[in-house]
């Protein structure tokens, strides 16, 4: 009996171990309403700021967090000064070192603005509502546009 | 009086509290973002121009509006613009392992269409990276 008792525990445990591997799926048709809502609304500039604006903010001293998500030897290589580097696969363990206040104004960057953009829609579906990312990315938005690099 | 404090609550939720998708949704999100493979679901246009001069089968997904799509486009692509992307899948290969090009004028719509058509089960999905400027940079053909 008491055998039969352990059997189903370790059975359990199988099962919801096996669940929890599983629910580390990408694909999820529950995704379609909120991809469907964030690109029905998405604004002219698609939620890029242009390097110019960003150079202007910052300038002006515009509270502004800046999420760099390339990998460390990208970012050592040169980023902007004050941007907080946390690598795209780690976001989602990171947000606790996002800013609590999730309308504050955050703008991801990354090297050519596809990662940046992963990292722009993520923020959005979690409920931050003022996330933009660099346009054209941190080679060719910033970079390239002569604008001020720390190392 | 309860009523007003009902009311403040009612503002508070509806305002300030953070408006996230479900659980379901954030781990679809989270699993894409940690699962990123190291090209980050990135394609060069030298690499999709090569793929598609040797014959493979690429559908290449043009997201800009159907003006920017008519001024110049990759042969054979198909446009769905961006922000009608999720209400025409309709138009997507049938088979979603078939290899999908995402395209746009500079990458970053393309990454919204990659990323949404990943957790929408689209199992190689590409984003051409720098899009129809670094194609056109690249001395690529265009059609109009």
């Amino acid at each position: 009996m008491e055998r039969r008792f352990w059997i189903a525990v370790l059975a359990l445990a199988v099962f919801v171990g096996l669940a929890g591997f599983g629910s580390t799926a990408v694909e999820n048709p529950a995704a379609w309403e909120a991809s469907a809502a964030y690109l029905a609304s998405l604004p002219e500039g698609f939620n890029g700021m242009k390097g110019e604006v960003l150079k202007a903010k910052l300038d002006a001293g515009e509270p502004l967090f800046l999420l760099d998500v390339r990998e460390p030897k990208e970012f050592s290589a040169g980023h902007i000064d004050g941007a907080l580097n946390v690598p795209v696969r780690e976001v989602p363990k990171a947000l606790n070192r996002l800013p609590a206040d999730r309308n504050a104004p955050i703008v991801v960057v990354c090297a050519s603005a596809v990662r940046s953009g992963y990292v722009t829609m993520a923020l959005s579906f979690k409920g931050y509502t003022n996330v933009k990312h660099l346009a054209a990315g941190y080679i060719a938005g910033w970079e390239k546009a002569g604008y001020p690099v720390v190392k | 009086m309860l009523r007003r404090v009902y009311g403040h609550l009612l503002v508070f939720f509806l305002v300030l509290a953070p408006q996230a998708w479900g659980a379901d949704v954030q781990q679809s999100v989270d699993a894409f973002l940690a699962q990123l493979p190291t090209d980050f679901e990135t394609v060069s246009c030298k690499t999709l121009a090569t793929k598609q001069n040797v014959g493979e089968n690429v559908f290449v997904l043009d997201v800009r509006e159907p003006d920017e799509f008519k001024a110049g486009r990759i042969e054979g692509a198909v446009n769905i613009p961006i922000r009608v992307l999720a209400k025409n899948l309709d138009k997507l290969p049938a088979d979603k392992a078939t290899p999908i090009a995402v395209v746009c004028k500079s990458g970053i719509r393309a990454a919204y269409a990659t990323m949404t058509l990943k957790m929408l089960g689209y199992s190689n999905v590409k984003d051409v990276v720098g899009g129809m400027l670094a194609w056109e940079k690249e001395g690529l053909p265009v059609t109009k």
